[in-house]
This record gives structure tokens, C-alpha cells and sequence, in this order.
């Protein structure tokens, strides 16, 4: 009897931890990006290369003047409020983004570090198989890529990747 | 067991004024392998026009150029690189300034997106659209099964794949910053790297010192070329960066005091006096020839 209760207690424990998880893993990341979904959407028929362009000429002067958060520029279809974006979680943690938008302009943005949870523990666990099959050996005779500094030799890399696919290809 | 023979094919494109090889790998079948490159290199392309579209400093009508002129709504606003159907994530722009802001933090500064007060960008979002480049357009044929390995790389930055199953895996040469002013023909293409790097799933990214001053800002002098290989060739781009900026102590420290960085970044390090230095992922998971 006592073993049944405990059996049954068990598996209640465990069922809430895995709404739990659920919860974090489903319904918590949607909340979040609700805010953007609904900004962009919000904000979208307001984009576009003709904003860019007509806000390039009015302000073309004071370039060096303009700072980040006081604007100055005729974008301004956007809905006051605050918006909160998630960034994709990485290894790293997770950032989300707070855009503040008053008068049709962004006025402010500020960026959380989110503490990380459950679920960039299993972006890790992905990620951890890749690095068991990895090494560094001296020499090799075949090599497809070439990796090399852009700052200092661009031109040497590319004609020598550019000799490597030209191998690549004319071999059967 | 005797090493399968692969075909691999490798396909050029044009964009942010560099050359793109993307190279596909099969198991002897080089036919299949043209038509797979017929049908994701033009995706690929539309792709990083894309990109240069929204991120580069130097056009006028870029989501960057905007910010720098105080207009960031492109945080809010979807551009061209947004259209491809993902309503409920954050702009591209919101995601690369995200990561910018992570970075900086990462690094304790020495990578700086907001150097003199500008804007910049690039250091992040060049090696971002290689690694989304195939995370969109090239991992989809290994999980549909229709080829066994396939990378991308751009300006010496590599993102590569091989399939769970396949035997194949990549070799990477590293360029030799002492040698560069060599000319190609008279050398075999695998004597003149200094190392090479095997890899299945890894981003591969080379910093070298700047001589157009850019956007590292350097505080020591030590490293003449610094190669980092770790899952995301975003990450691997920023670690190369902050080598160089960073110099080998702050860099070692850096990778050390962070228990992912430790544990899944790898480097070469070239020093300024010619002599190599490897850091390796702190664990056993890595084995060295």
C-alpha cells in the first residue's frame, strides 16, 4: 500500500516537472517573441528601401552628430511602447534585446543578459558531439578550405582556395 | 578499413566583394553533386546579397548605414533578410546587434561593435551569414540525405558539416602570415600551410594583424595571426578577433575564465617572432597527430 502511494506520488512529482519544463521550453520563448511578432508587424509596412532613402538625404549633414538614441529621422511609423525581442540562445546564454519606442521613434534600447535555464543546457548538449571528432594534425596532402587573415592576405587565400576548387573539381 | 573515395564538387560565388566557395561531398557521385550545387548556390547568392543588403557600412541604403544616422528602427522593422517566413523571431538586425552586445561582454570589450562611437558590425555579421548560409541552405541536404558533407567558406572563414554517418571529414590548411606575399604557382598548395586542421561540424576563422586599422582595436602586439575552431563560426570569427586585439595572455585568460569557452574552443596562435602556439579545448575530447 505505502509503496503504491509513494509510486504514485513519484509520478506526479515527475509529471509537474515535465509541464514544467514545458512550459520554459514552449510557452515562455512564444510569450517573448509575441511582443516582437506583434512589433514587426506593427512596424513593417512602415520599412523599406524608400524610408532609407529619403531619410539618407534629410540627414546626410549631420552625420558625425547623431548619436544612437536621439532620431532624428522620418521612420517614424512605429507604435509607442516597449518592445522586448529574444536573440536566438546560444552556448553563450541569451540576450534579449528592449527596444523603447516613444513618438514613433526608438528612443532607447537596452540589452539583457537572460540567465540561462534547461533549455540552452540542451543547445550545449547538442553542440558537444562535434568537438569529439576534432583534431589538429601537422601536415596533410589533401585540404579543401583555406583559412587565412582577411586583414593581411585576402588576395593570397582566395587565388589559392580558387586553386584548390579548380583540383576539386577536375578530379573524377 | 580502407578509406571510401568521395567526389566533392566546389561551387564560387560573388558578394560582399569576396569570392564564396561552397563544396559538396558524396560518396563517388559527382553528377548528383553538380545539380545539388545548381539548386542551393543561386539561394546562397540571393542570401549574402541579402546580407550586404542590410549590413554593410559602406551603402547608403543598409539597416547599418540607418543606425549609424540614428535611425535604428530597423530593430523593429523586417528587411530583406527577414522574408524568409520567420515572423516570431527578432529582426536579422536585432539578432546580429544582440550578439554584438554579447560579444563585447564576452570579451570584456576587446571585441567593440561601438568603437569611436560607430556602429560596426561587420566583425559579427560576416561570419554570422557564412554560418546562417549553411545552417539554412546546406545542412538541410545532409538531413535530407542528399550528400554526406558540405561547407562554406568566405575571405578564409569556414563553417563545415559532415553527415552523422559519413566517414568523411574536413581539412583546413592554415595560411602562413609570413608567407603570404608568395606567389602561388611555384608552391604546392599543402606546403604552405602551416598547419592543418581536421574537422567534422566546426567554424573555422583567421584574424590577422590590421593594416588598414579597422575596427580591432589592439592593446598588445604579440600575435601576428590567431585561428580559432569552435561549433559556430560566429563565435569562432569573434574569439579570432579578440586574439588578435587581446593579445595571448588576455585571450588565454579570456577562453579560460568562460566554462564554454574552455571547453569547446580550439587555436592556433602565429606570433609576431614566427613560433606557433595550439590552444586547445580544455578536455580530452580532441586528440592532436
Amino acid at each position: 500500500m505505502k509503496a503504491t502511494i509513494t509510486k504514485t506520488l513519484i509520478a506526479v512529482v515527475a509529471g509537474l516537472a515535465i509541464v514544467a519544463d514545458a512550459f520554459l521550453l514552449f510557452v515562455k520563448p512564444h510569450l517573448a517573441r509575441q511582443a516582437t511578432a506583434d512589433g514587426s508587424a506593427l512596424a513593417s509596412s512602415g520599412s523599406g528601401a524608400s524610408d532609407s532613402t529619403s531619410s539618407n538625404g534629410a540627414e546626410s549633414s549631420q552625420d558625425s552628430s547623431s548619436s544612437g538614441t536621439s532620431s532624428s529621422s522620418s521612420a517614424g511609423e512605429l507604435t509607442d511602447g516597449t518592445y522586448t525581442s529574444v536573440a536566438s540562445p546560444n552556448e553563450y546564454g541569451e540576450i534579449q534585446l528592449q527596444v523603447t519606442v516613444e513618438g514613433g521613434k526608438i528612443t532607447k534600447i537596452t540589452t539583457i543578459k537572460a540567465p540561462t535555464h534547461g533549455r540552452s543546457q540542451s543547445v550545449n548538449a547538442q553542440a558537444i558531439p562535434a568537438l569529439t571528432e576534432r583534431a589538429i594534425s601537422a601536415q596533410s596532402s589533401d585540404i579543401q578550405f583555406v583559412s587565412g587573415a582577411t586583414e593581411t592576405s585576402t588576395a593570397f587565400v582566395n587565388s589559392l582556395q580558387d586553386a584548390i576548387n579548380q583540383s576539386l573539381n577536375a578530379s573524377k | 578499413m580502407a578509406t571510401p573515395h568521395y567526389a566533392i564538387r566546389a561551387r564560387v560565388i560573388h558578394a560582399m566583394t569576396i569570392p564564396f566557395t561552397i563544396q559538396l561531398v558524396a560518396d563517388n557521385q559527382a553528377h548528383q553533386l553538380d545539380a545539388l550545387l545548381d539548386e542551393v548556390t543561386p539561394r546562397i547568392e540571393a542570401f549574402l546579397a541579402d546580407v550586404d543588403v542590410t549590413f554593410s557600412p559602406f551603402r547608403d541604403d543598409s539597416q547599418v548605414a540607418a543606425a549609424r544616422r540614428g535611425d535604428w528602427s530597423a530593430l523593429l522593422s523586417p528587411g530583406p533578410l527577414d522574408r524568409f517566413g520567420r515572423n516570431n523571431s527578432p529582426t536579422a538586425f536585432a539578432e546580429i546587434y544582440a550578439l554584438c552586445q554579447q560579444a563585447k561582454d564576452l570579451t570584456d570589450g576587446y571585441f567593440n561593435p561601438m568603437h569611436a562611437g560607430v556602429y560596426d558590425p561587420t566583425g559579427i555579421a560576416k561570419g554570422w551569414a557564412v554560418e546562417q548560409a549553411h545552417r539554412r541552405f546546406l545542412k538541410p541536404l545532409l538531413d535530407a540525405g542528399r550528400c554526406e558533407a558540405a561547407a562554406i567558406g568566405g575571405g578564409g572563414d569556414i563553417q563545415t558539416a559532415v553527415r552523422d554517418d559519413s566517414g568523411f571529414e574536413w581539412n583546413i590548411g592554415v595560411a602562413d602570415p609570413f608567407d603570404a606575399s608568395k606567389t602561388l604557382h611555384t608552391i604546392a598548395p599543402h606546403t604552405i600551410t602551416a598547419h592543418t586542421i581536421t574537422a567534422r561540424n566546426a567554424g573555422i576563422a583567421t584574424s590577422g594583424t590590421t593594416a588598414r586599422g579597422e575596427h580591432i582595436t589592439r592593446t598588445a602586439h604579440d600575435l601576428a595571426q590567431a585561428t580559432v575552431v569552435c561549433d559556430r563560426l560566429t563565435f569562432a570569427d569573434m574569439w579570432a578577433t579578440t586574439a588578435i586585439s587581446a593579445g595571448e595572455q588576455a585571450f588565454q585568460t579570456l577562453v579560460s575564465r568562460n566554462d564554454i569557452a574552455r571547453a569547446t574552443v580550439m587555436a592556433i596562435l602565429v606570433r609576431t617572432d614566427g613560433s606557433i602556439a595550439e590552444i586547445g579545448a580544455d578536455s580530452n575530447s580532441f586528440h592532436r597527430h
